[in-house]
C-alpha cells in the first residue's frame, strides 16, 4: 500500500498543494484530475519521492519513504512522465534496459528487456535507433522500460506512477497506454495516473481524486463525478453527453 | 665569477681533443669528465659562433635554434629549443659532448645524456666584458684548444677595451630604450639585468628604463616619460623595422628619439648574444647614437663576418 | 516477433561490444609497443625486447640503446597511456554529464586552475625550487597544477549548487567566470615574468611528454587508476541522464552523488594529467566523440573504449611530435589539435551533409 497522508508543498516559496491525501492499493488504478496548476504533478512527484513536502509523509507499506535512497525508490516504484526527445543515438534496447537494475545477470536482462518488448509490440525494433522511431513508438519503448523495471524488481508489490502519459498521443497510442495501465493493475501493482482527459480516467480508474487550488475537492469511484463538480473545479459548464465517442479500451 | 675561475683553472691542465680524461666543472657546479670532442652538439648562439671562430665546425653535428650564424651553421642539424631539449633527438647524433649556454634544460633531459655517459656543459653566461672573455675561454679550453683560445679571447678582448676607450663620460652619456617587440599592447622593452642593457653598459649607453628589471610590456606613457634619444630594436631575418612606423606610435612620438629619428636596428643574436662579436656589435650600436662621435676603430675580425 | 528473437540480437549485440574492446585494447597495445621501438634512434626490435627482459628480471643492459629504452620511450609510453586514457575517460564523462557531446574536462575548470597554478610556480615559485634539493623542486610543479587544479574545480562546484543540487548551467556559467578570472591572473603574472619564464611557461601550456620520469608517472598514477576504477560504475547513471535528470532519479540514479564523483574524479585525473604533461588540448574532447560516433553512446561500452582510444591517441601523437623534427621535437599539443581539429571538423561536415542528405 502507497500512502500519502497531509502532502503539503511548497515551490519558490508558495504553498502549491496542501494538506493532500493519497492512497494506492495493490491491484487498482488511482487517477488524479483537475485544471492546470491544480498540483496534480506536484501530488504525483510527492508520492514518487521526487520532492520532499513541508509537511506529510508518504509511506509504502508503512514505511516513510522520506529517507530512502534513489535505488531504494526505483526497486519499488516505476514513473512514466512525458518523454523527452533525446540528442544520443541510443537503441530501443538500450533505453529498455535502462529499467534494470546493473547487478542483473545478462540473461536475465535479456529475458526481460525483450520481454518488455514484446508486450509494447516493439520487439522488432530493439536494434532500431529511438530517434529513427514515430512519436508514438517512441512513447511504448518508454512504457516498455517502465514495465522492465517492473519486472526486474519481483517481490514486493510494486507502483506504477503515470504522469499526464497520453498527452500528444492519437488515441492508438493512447489506447496502448491506457492498457498498459491496466494490465500492470492486473498483475497485481497499484497505479496513479495523472491525466487531463475526464472521460479517459473515468473509464479506466477504480478511484478518482479530483484536485483544485491545490487541495483535494473530491474523493470516490467514477460515479461520483457529476457535471455540477466538474463545473465547479473546471470552471465551465459540464453536461452528460448520451453519445461519446473514445477507444475501447478493453 | 668564483665558478668561472675554478672552471678556467680547472680547464688549463686540458690539452688537445685526444682522448685524454680530464675534468671539467661547469656553470652550474657539475664536474664533468670530457674525453672525445670531436662530435659536438652547440647550444646558445654565441657558443656556436665561438666554435665557428676557433674553426672547429667541422666538430658540430648540431646546434639549437638561436645558432644563426654565420649563415651555413643553419644547416646543422637542429635539436629546437635550448628549454625543452629532447634526449633521444640529441642522442641521436651521436654526441660526445654537448656545450650549452646556461639555462639549457629540461634537467630531466639532461639526467638522461648523463645517464647515457655523454658529457653535458652548461657554459656560464656574460653579464659584461670580462664575462665574454671568459666565456670564449672557457669554450675553447673545454673542447681542448686552450692556444687558440687565448688567441681569440686575447683578439675580443683588445676589440671590448677599444669600446670601452670610447665611451663618453658618464654626464655626456645618451639614453636609449631596447625594444623586444611592437606587437600586441605596448612595447616589450628591455630592463636591467638583461641582455640588452648589458650591451648598452658595453657600449657606454644609459639605459633609458631604469626601475625595471627584465623585459616587461611598458605602457606608452612609461615609454615616453623615459625620454630616450634613441630607439634600439632588433631586426628579424628579412623584416626590419621601419623609423616612421616606429616614432608615429604613440609609445616614441614626442621623444628626443623621434626628434632626431634615431633609430637603430641591429640583428638579435649579434646584438645581445654576447658572444665573439659582441665588441663588433657595441661599435655599430655606439655609431648608431652618437654619430656626432668618433667611431670606436674596431676593426672586422675574419669571425665578424659571414665568409664562405 | 518472439522474446526469443529479441534476446538473440542482444546477444549479438555483446559478442560485437567485446569486439569492440578487443580491438581497441589491440590498437594501444600496438601504440605502445611502436612508441618503445619507433624513435629518432634506430634500435632494432629485438634489441627493445631484450633491453625491456632485461630490464624487468633485473639483469641489466647498459649503455646507449638501454638508456634511450628505459629512461626516454618507456617512461613516455607509459605517461602518455596514463594521460591519454584519463584524460579521454574525463571527456567522455563531462560530455555524459552535461548531455552534451563537445563538453570537454577543462569545463568543470581544472585545466585553466591548473594553468594559473603552473604560472604562479614558474614566476613566483621558482625561486622557492631551488632553495630546495632537486628532486623536490621538481615536483613543485606537478604538485601547485595539481592542487590548482582540483582548487577551482572544487570552487566550481560549490558554487554551482542550488538548493541541494547542482545546476549544470550554473556550473558551466560559473566556469566561464572563473576562467576569465584565471586568465587575468596568468595575465598579470605573465606581465612580471622574465622572458625565460615566460617562454617555460608557454611550452608548458602546450603539453609534452618530454622530462617523463618515474617520478611523474608515480604522481598520476595512483589518480589515473582510481579514475578509471571508479568511472564504470558512473556508466548506468550517465546513461539515465540522457533522458533528463528527473528520470534518471526516478530510475534509481543518486544523480547529486554522480555529478559530485563525477567532477572530483575528473579533476582529479585531470588535475594530475595537466600536472606531469602539461595542457594537452583536444584528447579529452575529441576522443570520445570519435568513439561514440562508431560504437554508440551507451556508457558501459564508450568508457572502456574511450579510455584504450586516447591511450592510442596520445602515444601516437607523441611518437610524431619526438620523431618527424628530430633532433628536436614539436609540443605534444600542437599535434594534437593539428590532427584534431580538422579531423573533427571532417567528422562534423560529414554528419551536418549526411542530415541534410536524408
Amino acid at each position: 500500500m502507497l500512502e500519502a497522508r497531509g502532502i503539503s508543498v511548497q515551490l519558490s516559496g508558495r504553498e502549491v498543494l496542501t494538506d493532500a491525501d493519497l492512497t494506492i492499493a495493490p491491484g487498482r488504478i488511482v487517477v488524479l484530475i483537475g485544471p492546470n496548476g491544480a498540483g496534480k504533478s506536484t501530488l504525483l512527484r510527492a508520492a514518487a519521492g521526487a520532492l520532499k513536502p513541508v509537511r506529510g509523509t508518504v509511506t509504502i507499506d508503512g514505511k516513510n519513504i522520506s529517507g530512502w535512497s534513489a535505488a531504494m525508490l526505483a526497486a519499488r516504484r516505476a514513473v512514466l512522465a512525458q518523454s523527452v526527445t533525446l540528442t544520443m543515438a541510443y537503441t530501443a534496447g538500450e533505453i529498455v534496459r535502462l529499467g534494470v537494475p546493473v547487478s542483473m545477470r545478462n540473461h536475465e536482462v535479456d529475458t526481460i528487456v525483450g520481454e518488455a518488448l514484446a508486450a509494447v509490440e516493439m520487439a522488432h525494433a530493439a536494434e532500431r535507433l529511438i530517434s529513427a522511431l514515430s512519436g508514438g513508438e517512441q512513447q511504448r519503448v518508454h512504457a516498455a522500460r517502465v514495465l522492465a523495471q517492473i519486472a526486474a524488481h519481483r517481490g514486493p508489490t510494486q507502483y506504477l506512477l503515470l504522469d499526464e502519459p497520453t498527452t500528444h498521443l492519437d488515441p492508438a497510442q493512447q489506447r496502448t497506454v491506457l492498457q498498459l495501465a491496466r494490465r500492470v493493475a492486473a498483475s497485481g501493482a497499484g497505479v496513479l495516473a495523472v491525466l487531463h482527459d475526464v472521460n479517459v480516467a473515468a473509464a479506466i480508474a477504480d478511484e478518482i481524486v479530483v484536485l483544485s487550488n491545490g487541495r483535494v475537492v473530491e474523493r470516490g469511484s467514477p460515479a461520483a463525478l457529476t457535471p455540477e463538480l466538474l463545473g465547479r473545479v473546471y470552471g465551465v459548464p459540464f453536461h452528460i453527453a448520451e453519445s461519446a465517442m473514445m477507444p475501447n479500451l478493453a | 665569477m668564483f665558478r668561472l675561475a675554478l672552471a678556467l683553472s680547472a680547464a688549463l691542465f686540458a690539452t688537445g681533443a685526444a682522448a685524454e680524461q680530464r675534468t671539467i666543472v661547469d656553470a652550474a657546479g657539475r664536474s664533468v669528465p670530457i674525453a672525445d670532442t670531436s662530435r659536438i652538439v652547440a647550444i646558445g648562439g654565441a657558443v656556436t659562433e665561438i666554435l665557428y671562430a676557433l674553426r672547429l665546425e667541422d666538430r658540430i653535428v648540431a646546434v639549437d635554434l638561436t645558432s644563426d650564424f654565420p649563415e651555413r651553421a643553419q644547416q646543422k642539424a637542429s635539436v629546437g629549443y635550448m628549454r625543452t631539449l629532447s634526449p633521444e633527438g640529441v642522442l641521436s647524433v651521436a654526441p660526445s659532448l654537448v656545450l650549452a649556454i646556461e639555462g639549457s634544460g629540461p634537467k630531466e633531459a639532461i639526467d638522461v645524456l648523463e645517464k647515457a655517459s655523454v658529457p653535458f656543459v652548461l657554459v656560464p653566461e656574460a653579464h659584461d666584458a670580462a664575462g665574454v672573455v671568459a666565456k670564449i675561454r672557457f669554450v675553447a679550453d673545454v673542447v681542448g684548444e686552450h692556444e687558440k683560445g687565448k688567441a681569440l679571447a686575447n683578439a675580443v678582448a683588445a676589440d671590448l677595451a677599444t669600446v670601452a676607450a670610447s665611451r663618453p663620460p658618464q654626464d655626456q652619456r645618451r639614453k636609449a630604450i631596447f625594444v623586444l617587440s611592437m606587437a600586441g599592447g605596448g612595447p616589450m622593452v628591455a630592463g636591467e639585468g638583461t641582455s640588452a642593457a648589458d650591451v648598452f653598459a658595453l657600449a657606454g649607453v644609459q639605459n633609458a628604463l631604469t626601475g625595471v628589471t627584465g623585459y616587461k610590456a611598458a605602457n606608452e606613457e612609461a615609454s615616453m616619460q623615459a625620454m630616450p634619444d634613441a630607439v634600439v630594436m632588433m631586426s628579424r631575418g628579412e623584416h626590419v623595422a621601419n623609423a616612421d612606423e616606429v616614432f608615429a606610435s604613440a609609445a616614441f612620438a614626442g621623444t628626443p628619439a623621434a626628434h632626431d629619428k634615431r633609430l637603430v636596428v641591429l640583428p638579435g643574436e649579434y646584438l645581445l648574444g654576447l658572444g665573439p662579436r659582441t665588441a663588433q656589435a657595441a661599435r655599430d650600436l655606439f655609431v648608431g647614437i652618437y654619430p656626432d662621435r668618433p667611431p670606436p676603430a674596431v676593426p672586422e675580425r675574419p669571425w665578424s663576418t659571414d665568409t664562405e | 516477433m518472439t522474446t526469443a528473437v529479441a534476446g538473440a540480437s542482444m546477444t549479438q549485440r555483446r559478442t560485437r561490444d567485446f569486439a569492440a574492446i578487443g580491438i581497441a585494447a589491440a590498437l594501444a597495445v600496438t601504440a605502445a609497443m611502436a612508441s618503445l621501438v619507433i624513435g629518432p634512434i634506430a634500435i632494432p626490435p629485438q634489441r627493445v625486447a631484450a633491453i625491456l627482459f632485461g630490464f624487468l628480471d633485473g639483469t641489466a643492459t647498459a649503455g646507449r640503446d638501454a638508456v634511450v629504452v628505459l629512461d626516454v620511450r618507456l617512461p613516455r609510453t607509459v605517461l602518455g597511456v596514463l594521460v591519454g586514457a584519463s584524460t579521454a575517460l574525463a571527456g567522455a564523462v563531462m560530455q555524459g554529464l552535461f548531455r552534451n557531446p563537445l563538453a570537454d574536462p577543462g569545463v568543470v575548470g581544472v585545466s585553466s586552475g591548473a594553468g594559473l597554478a603552473a604560472a604562479l610556480w614558474f614566476i613566483l615559485g621558482a625561486g622557492l625550487g631551488n632553495l630546495v634539493p632537486w628532486n623536490l623542486g621538481t615536483l613543485g610543479l606537478p604538485l601547485s597544477a595539481f592542487a590548482g587544479g582540483l582548487i577551482v574545480s572544487a570552487t566550481l562546484h560549490l558554487l554551482s549548487r542550488r538548493e541541494g543540487q547542482t545546476s549544470a548551467t550554473l556550473l558551466l556559467l560559473a566556469g566561464i567566470a572563473i576562467g576569465a578570472f584565471t586568465s587575468a591572473g596568468v595575465g598579470v603574472l605573465v606581465f612580471i615574468a622574465s622572458e625565460q619564464q615566460l617562454r617555460e611557461f608557454t611550452f608548458w601550456t602546450l603539453g609534452s611528454l618530454g622530462g617523463a620520469t618515474s617520478t611523474k608517472i608515480a604522481l598520476v598514477l595512483p589518480f589515473a587508476l582510481a579514475f578509471m576504477a571508479v568511472a564504470p560504475r558512473l556508466a548506468r547513471g550517465l546513461d539515465a541522464l540522457a533522458l533528463g535528470e528527473a528520470e534518471a532519479f526516478h530510475l534509481g540514479i543518486d544523480v547529486e552523488r554522480l555529478k559530485r564523483v563525477a567532477v572530483i574524479g575528473v579533476a582529479a585525473a585531470v588535475g594530475a594529467s595537466v600536472a606531469v604533461s602539461g595542457v594537452v588540448g583536444f584528447v579529452g574532447l575529441i576522443t570520445p566523440h570519435v568513439v561514440r560516433l562508431v560504437i554508440g553512446p551507451a556508457h558501459r561500452l564508450l568508457l572502456p573504449v574511450t579510455a584504450l582510444a586516447g591511450a592510442t591517441f596520445l602515444v601516437t601523437a607523441d611518437i610524431v611530435a619526438r620523431t618527424i623534427a628530430a633532433p628536436s621535437e614539436i609540443p605534444l599539443g600542437v599535434i594534437t589539435a593539428g590532427v584534431g581539429a580538422p579531423f573533427m571538423l571532417w567528422l562534423l561536415l560529414r554528419q551536418g551533409l549526411a542530415q541534410q542528405l536524408r
